[in-house]
């Protein structure tokens, strides 16, 4: 009830303010995006002292360009030898790099690493921009 | 767009809502018209309407499609077209119309006469079949056909009138085709979620009737009294009290005892006679209709809504990799453990703590042990999770290789509101950067395997051995598991261990297969399945500072610095300072280099140490930013194989013996005190008297006196020794060999020093 009143409030002083008032529920995300980025999600250690940040670019760089013509497994294991990347680490930058967005890839649709990449151009985030905050990133 | 009409509900919003006019049912090709049935009155929010009303289906009428567009496009305007909505019993199939229930009722009983529906469908198919095969609504609406067709078809049938036939032409056209559309709509009557109220009583007459006892049917319901009878539901079901309790008060609320009649006491009725009254069946019923439970009544509302939940899936739905998220549980064992020490002393059940994966159910981490479940006890699950399992096998005496047990932490720990909720632990899991989530009261589905799981372990690991409780309470007549309890926790842990393997390596699990996994050919067993995921990289991130999650987990007990090592200090004592548990001392070639047993020479130093109370061997210092693992020194060799709580037990049993032989060690010492003392006095009183014989003190204290007095005396035990009289009194044992000079000497200082020096030389040939 509480929630509601205070919804309600918020509604009146965006209205009041000019401003857009959205109730993000969770409803607006689709539950495979949630599902990966919560898979994807990596530990702030891992981001602080065990990735290289240049090297993580590197491989997501690779990573895209091979992504055409093979699968996700194969772009992995192609971007991993390329950029030099410790063989154990390379799950761990290819997590860091999906969820830095250093990889174009479509994460409201499940991850396949037998498929070749399926690749988002940005619409996803376009959409929700545009449903939460009325406008293009 | 007009293409889109056919089929459509015309509706009217008003101030108080909105009410469907009409359904569109053809919409003119050559003519610019849409032509519209009035949907019969007395349909939902016409309660009222009479039968002749939603009998009667009117003429279909038309409406230009021009001002209808300009209608339907004017924002302000009261009109929209919406879906028009089924009646349920459209959805019958003739099977289902013959058998009187279908599928899709989930068995929902109702008292309609189905099969006569059917009946009056094929009667007016009849009627209006050599229209409808013919004629379309083309011809019939925009062609104005008709009217002539269904008086023309009425004549044929020889009815007086064309009033049937236009209805069910009518009704056909209305139903847009629809094969059911024929039915009579019986089921319609009234308005949906209305109550209906007989005239007259309803049901079976009863026995006083059937006996002719009485003539009265009883108590017609009405709104009131049904009214009445859900009150006396809300209000007398309680937990407690049964529904036909409830039921009695009601009555004696709302239908008491007339104040004439009157027993044969005088006194009066409570209750009035049952044919005034409403039936318990009736009050059951009138409890039903408004969904109240009496299994919801008794559990409280709350609780029930919490069992008897829909649930939106299963918990992993939304797990994608491994290690997403770890679900931990804990439950006691079903044994009856004895204690290591002696086989006779029963101990309590042991409770056994298991981390297991989301994604494939794999046990990745086991705690089993006396204490009962807490936070420590939880955290120590989630740190065997991560550590490795051929070093934790090898100490309860299994020996594995490394891939039959994976050790992986978890990213996400999902808990019962319970054991882990704690500042401890929320903060412990944060800061090895796990998340924790709680589990609501009675939410067991959002940890269903680690929950399910539990029987199937008990099963192999603890039913079958000796003193096994089987998760059950001890029926009448049988043996107590006490009687027949023999085997200790370590003799149980490697059937624990077995079980735990045989889950993850061997359990056929082929649900769990996907298609990439049949592509490759993967078993399906845990085991596999779990390599696979990470051979392929579906694996979230792991905590992997196994060092912080050490010094996180295990329990600190408070300890203290001594020259020889650090000793533990007893956590169960509460005085203070408290008692050291004996034997329990650490030390390492680390904590001898690094000066602080020298330093705790100089006096007791306070600390902390890390321990795992079932593995006594070693424990962890955390000291100067790094933790070092500290060994145990012990003589005993077989001291490691108890847990803390059973070397604490000991320690206390050792304890109590002593405090049995107090009393006589006390009675020991006093004698020997006393004893002390009387042999004081007399050897007093008799240098005294020696001291008085001479006249004179003697100066017989100094050193040179001394060590004369000594070879006196060495002499003179030499000679007790050899049977002699050491006074010269007489012999009473034979002499010894040598110079026989005692009578030179007399026995005097000189002579006992030689005859020592001889003895001496003597014993040293011999030996």
């Amino acid at each position: 009830m509480r929630i509601s009143e205070r919804i309600e409030l918020e509604r009146r002083y965006s209205k009041e303010v000019g401003a857009k008032h959205v109730v993000i529920d969770g409803t607006q995300f689709p539950g495979e995006l949630t599902t990966n980025l919560d898979w994807l999600c990596p530990l702030r250690s891992e981001l602080q002292q065990l990735l290289c940040p240049r090297r993580l670019q590197d491989y997501a760089a690779h990573l895209m360009r091979h992504a055409t013509n093979e699968t996700l497994a194969g772009a992995k294991t192609m971007a991993t030898e390329l950029s030099g990347v410790p063989k154990e680490l390379a799950d761990n930058y290819f997590r860091a790099a999906a969820w830095l967005s250093l990889i174009d890839i479509d994460l409201s649709r499940p991850v396949v690493f037998s498929l070749p990449l399926r690749r988002d151009f940005a619409r996803l985030k376009e959409r929700l921009s545009k449903e939460l905050l009325g406008a293009a990133p | 767009m007009s293409a889109d009409w056919f089929g459509k509900v015309i509706r009217m919003h008003t101030k108080d809502g909105f009410r469907d006019l009409g359904r569109i049912v053809h919409v003119g090709r050559d003519q610019p018209y849409a032509y519209w049935i009035p949907l019969p009155e007395g349909r939902p929010g016409k309660p009222e309407a009479s039968r002749a009303k939603v009998f009667h289906i009117r003429a279909p009428q038309r409406w230009r499609k021009a001002d209808l567009e300009a209608t339907l496009a004017d924002s302000s305007a009261q009109y929209t077209l919406v879906n028009f909505t089924e009646p349920r019993a459209w959805r019958y199939t003739d099977d289902e119309l013959r058998r009187g229930h279908a599928h899709a009722d989930l068995g929902e009983k109702h008292r309609r006469d189905t099969s006569g529906w059917l009946k009056k469908r094929e009667e007016q198919k009849a009627w209006i079949e050599p229209i409808t095969s013919q004629l379309t609504s083309y011809e019939l609406l925009e062609l104005g056909r008709l009217t002539e067709e269904v008086r023309a078809r009425a004549q044929t049938l020889g009815h007086s009138s064309s009033t049937k036939v236009a209805r069910a032409l009518r009704l056909h056209l209305l139903g847009c085709g629809h094969p059911n559309a024929l039915l009579p709509g019986w089921g319609e009557c009234g308005c949906p979620g209305e109550e209906k109220f007989p005239l007259r009583k309803c049901g079976p007459r009863p026995r006083r009737v059937k006996r002719k006892h009485s003539t009265q049917l009883g108590l017609v319901g009405t709104k009131t009294s049904r009214r009445h009878l859900v009150d006396g539901w809300r209000r007398y079901k309680r937990p407690g009290t049964s529904e036909y309790k409830a039921y009695l008060l009601t009555c004696k609320e709302y239908w008491p005892g007339s104040t004439e009649e009157r027993d044969a006491n005088g006194k009066r009725y409570l209750l009035a006679a049952p044919e005034n009254r409403p039936t318990y069946g009736e009050f059951r019923s009138a409890g039903k209709r408004q969904r109240l439970n009496a299994t919801a009544a008794n559990m409280s509302d709350r609780v029930h809504k919490l069992t008897a939940r829909a649930l939106r899936g299963k918990f992993d739905d939304r797990l994608v990799a491994l290690g997403q998220l770890g679900l931990i549980d804990s439950t006691s064992e079903d044994q009856t453990p004895v204690s290591s020490i002696s086989r006779l002393n029963v101990v309590s059940s042991t409770w056994r703590t298991i981390v297991m994966e989301g994604k494939v159910g794999y046990i990745l981490g086991l705690h089993s042990g006396f204490e009962l479940p807490s936070t420590m006890t939880s955290l120590l699950a989630i740190h065997n999770a991560g550590c490795d399992k051929v070093a934790f096998c090898a100490e309860w005496g299994v020996s594995i290789e490394k891939d039959e047990w994976y050790s992986l932490t978890c990213k996400r720990i999902r808990a019962d509101h319970g054991e882990l909720k704690s500042e401890r632990g929320i903060t412990t899991l944060n800061q090895v950067e796990c998340t924790a989530e709680f589990v609501h009261s009675y939410g067991a589905d959002h940890k269903g395997p680690v929950e399910a799981g539990h029987h199937s372990m008990h099963r192999r690991a603890d039913h079958d051995a000796a003193g096994s409780t089987r998760g059950q309470r001890q029926e009448r007549g049988e043996p107590r598991p006490e009687r027949s309890a023999c085997r200790t926790h370590r003799e149980n842990m490697p059937f624990v261990i077995r079980s735990i393997l045989f889950h993850n390596n061997e359990e056929p699990v082929p649900h769990l297969l996907t298609m990439d996994m049949r592509r490759d050919g993967v078993k399906p067993t845990r085991k596999a399945i779990f390599e696979w995921y990470v051979r392929n990289g579906y694996v979230a991130s792991e905590p992997w500072n196994m060092a912080l999650l050490r010094t996180r987990c295990l329990p600190r007990l408070s300890a203290r610095i001594y020259r020889d090592g650090i000793h533990l200090v007893d956590p169960l004592d509460t005085h203070r300072p408290a008692r050291l548990i004996p034997q329990l001392r650490y030390t390492s070639e680390w904590l001898i280099r690094s000066g602080l047993l020298e330093r705790a020479g100089r006096g007791v130093l306070e600390c902390e140490v890390m321990l795992d109370p079932n593995r006594l061997s070693r424990c962890y210092f955390d000291h100067s930013g790094a933790l070092h693992e500290l060994e145990r020194r012990t003589s005993d060799p077989r001291a490691n194989e108890v847990t803390l709580y059973e070397h604490l037990i000991v320690a206390e049993d050792d304890r109590d013996a002593v405090d049995g032989m107090k009393a006589r060690l006390e009675e020991t010492e006093a004698g020997i005190v006393a004893d002390h003392r009387g042999v004081n006095s007399k050897a007093k009183a008799a240098k005294r008297e020696e001291q008085e014989k001479a006249g004179k003190k003697r100066s017989g204290s100094g050193p040179r006196q001394k060590r004369a007095n000594r070879k006196v005396e060495l002499q003179r035990s030499g000679l007790a020794a050899l049977g002699l009289d050491p006074d010269g009194a007489g012999s009473k044992g034979a002499k010894p060999e040598g110079p026989d000079r005692s009578s030179d000497c007399g026995g005097g200082p000189e002579y006992q020093a030689d005859l020592s020096d001889y003895l001496a030389s003597q014993w040293r040939t011999h030996e």
